[in-house]
């Protein structure tokens, strides 16, 4: 089974688009699961609906651990993975540092990595080198099993070239890049058929 | 993924629990590009190089250092590119008064060389010369290898190596001296040696024995620290044991060390002298809230102008 993982900044859509991704695939319901930092793991059944209630917030960090759905994604069965938002910096408290080691630590185990970066915020300037999102598109651009996911299209004008500022911005391949609405689901058919064309 | 990786990965958590390093850098030293080279160790050399950034003042020292590792690099580079690089002999000349930071950038190095792949330990052992030199014939050539052997791996640190050749001709030094050369040789890829001492003394002791020039390329100067970088030396003294100067004592400090300065004593010993009266204050400090009757939280902290007084080194 694939495992799918979904990294990023904090309150860029990650949950979300775990939720709405399961939806487009045609669940209702789903099984949750959740590992905290510490390991503790447990599982749990919503209607997808209820799940972005309780799941989706506006305040940053409101995932805080590994949460996934394993789901099939037409051809094959996949596990989607949502994970903690990351930052350059270190943070308080040390949950949260705990929460965010355990992602970076999780990263090996993907075989795809969903690098979700907030079109709203896409930079305009040269960012600094130890921007979390120049680290991982650094250091992860390059390999095969990398696709960086331009998130909230739906909030920016339509004119704006998003996916050749964002090509620009960290300098990825524009053929790696999907521009997507977490929220209104466009672009959502390019992850799945960007998931299912990876070899693995 | 090797199994130094994964062994490395879990300090590597560890410290971003402990916000020593930022979630970037670990990304970095896990999945960055350089950790594919065999025995390099990132966050070893950048740890000894924030480290080395940190200490007050050496900026001589710390551009040396640099241009060295930029060196050690590019000649790696052209060894797993196939192309001819130099043997690299490391060992050095450390010159400057006692207290200006040899031994601890000499510790430094250590730990750098060993990020860098270069020393398998990265330990730092410290000899003078009664540890190398002996009583008796042969005595002293038993002692060499005793101590050499201790620091195969990592660094062998001579400290006040120019008397070693004191004592002149019937003298075990010139022996210790032969003896270190042959077993450097012998060892040449598991040890460097750092030859340390005053620069007037040492500048004749290399003088008076020219086949040591070659074989230590790498000369590096140590200056004494400037009144404004002894007192910024004390002030992170303090503040790492979680104490503060008020600004009088501060100013009695500045005073104190104006006049140690003035009195032209280069032995007066720099960083070491400071680290003296810091550790005097500090038990100072204690008598006097010990006579107290509160003591408040503040109290604990607040080093008072009359905790500051002039010691011996």
């Amino acid at each position: 089974m694939k495992t799918c993982v979904l990294i990023g900044k904090p309150n860029v859509g990650k949950t979300l688009l775990l939720l709405n991704l399961a939806k487009f695939l045609g669940n209702k319901t789903i099984k949750l699961h959740f590992m905290d930092a510490d390991g503790n793991s447990m599982a749990k059944v919503y209607d997808i609906e209820v799940a972005k209630r309780y799941l989706c917030g506006r305040q940053p960090y409101s995932t805080m651990g590994l949460q996934w759905i394993r789901m099939n994604a037409g051809c094959q069965y996949i596990e989607l993975v949502d994970t903690t938002g990351l930052i350059g910096d270190a943070v308080e408290p040390t949950t949260l540092r705990k929460a965010m080691a355990q992602t970076i630590s999780f990263i090996k185990n993907a075989s795809l990595l969903l690098h979700i970066i907030d079109a709203t915020s896409l930079p305009s300037q040269p960012l600094p080198v130890d921007d979390i999102d120049v680290v991982l598109s650094h250091i992860f651009g390059g390999n095969d099993n990398y696709v960086m996911l331009i998130n909230k299209i739906d909030l920016v004008d339509r004119a704006d070239d998003i996916l050749g500022k964002g090509a620009k911005a960290f300098n990825v391949n524009s053929d790696k890049i999907i521009c997507v609405s977490a929220l209104n689901k466009a672009g959502f058919k390019g992850i799945i058929d960007y998931i299912n064309a990876q070899k693995g | 993924m090797a199994r130094r990786l994964i062994d490395n990965e879990r300090v590597i958590m560890q410290k971003v629990e402990r916000a020593e390093i930022t979630p970037s850098e670990a990304i970095r030293y896990i999945y960055g590009h350089d950790q594919n080279t065999d025995g390099i160790n990132s966050l070893e050399i950048a740890e000894a190089q924030k480290e080395l950034l940190s200490l007050i003042g050496l900026e001589n020292i710390k551009k040396l250092v640099e241009e060295l590792q930029a060196y050690i690099n590019i000649q790696q580079r052209r060894k797993m590119e196939g192309m001819a690089h130099d043997g690299m002999t490391l060992h050095m000349i450390f010159k400057g008064n006692p207290g200006t930071g040899k031994t601890t950038v000499a510790r430094l190095l250590g730990k750098m060389l060993h990020g860098m792949g270069l020393l398998r330990i990265g330990h730092t052992v410290e000899v003078e010369r009664a540890d190398l030199v002996g009583e008796y014939i042969g005595h002293t050539a038993q002692k060499v290898r005793e101590q050499v052997k201790r620091a195969l791996g990592g660094i062998l640190f001579i400290d006040e190596a120019y008397s070693l050749s004191r004592g002149g001709e019937r003298d075990f030094g010139k022996e210790a001296i032969d003896t270190l050369v042959k077993e450097m040789e012998d060892n040449k890829d598991d040890l460097v040696a750092i030859l340390a001492g005053y620069k007037d003394e040492m500048d004749y002791f290399m003088r008076m024995n020219p086949g040591l020039r070659s074989r230590f390329p790498i000369q590096m100067e140590f200056r004494d620290y400037t009144l404004d970088e002894l007192v910024r030396i004390a002030d992170l003294m303090f503040d790492k044991r979680q104490y503060s100067l008020l600004p009088d004592a501060r100013n009695k400090l500045y005073v104190l060390l104006a006049g140690k300065q003035s009195n032209m004593d280069q032995r007066m010993g720099n960083a070491r002298l400071v680290r003296n009266i810091v550790e005097n204050a500090i038990r100072k400090q204690a008598v006097r809230l010990h006579k107290q009757g509160s003591i408040s939280k503040e109290d604990l902290i607040v080093i008072r102008k009359e905790d500051i007084e002039e010691v011996d080194v």
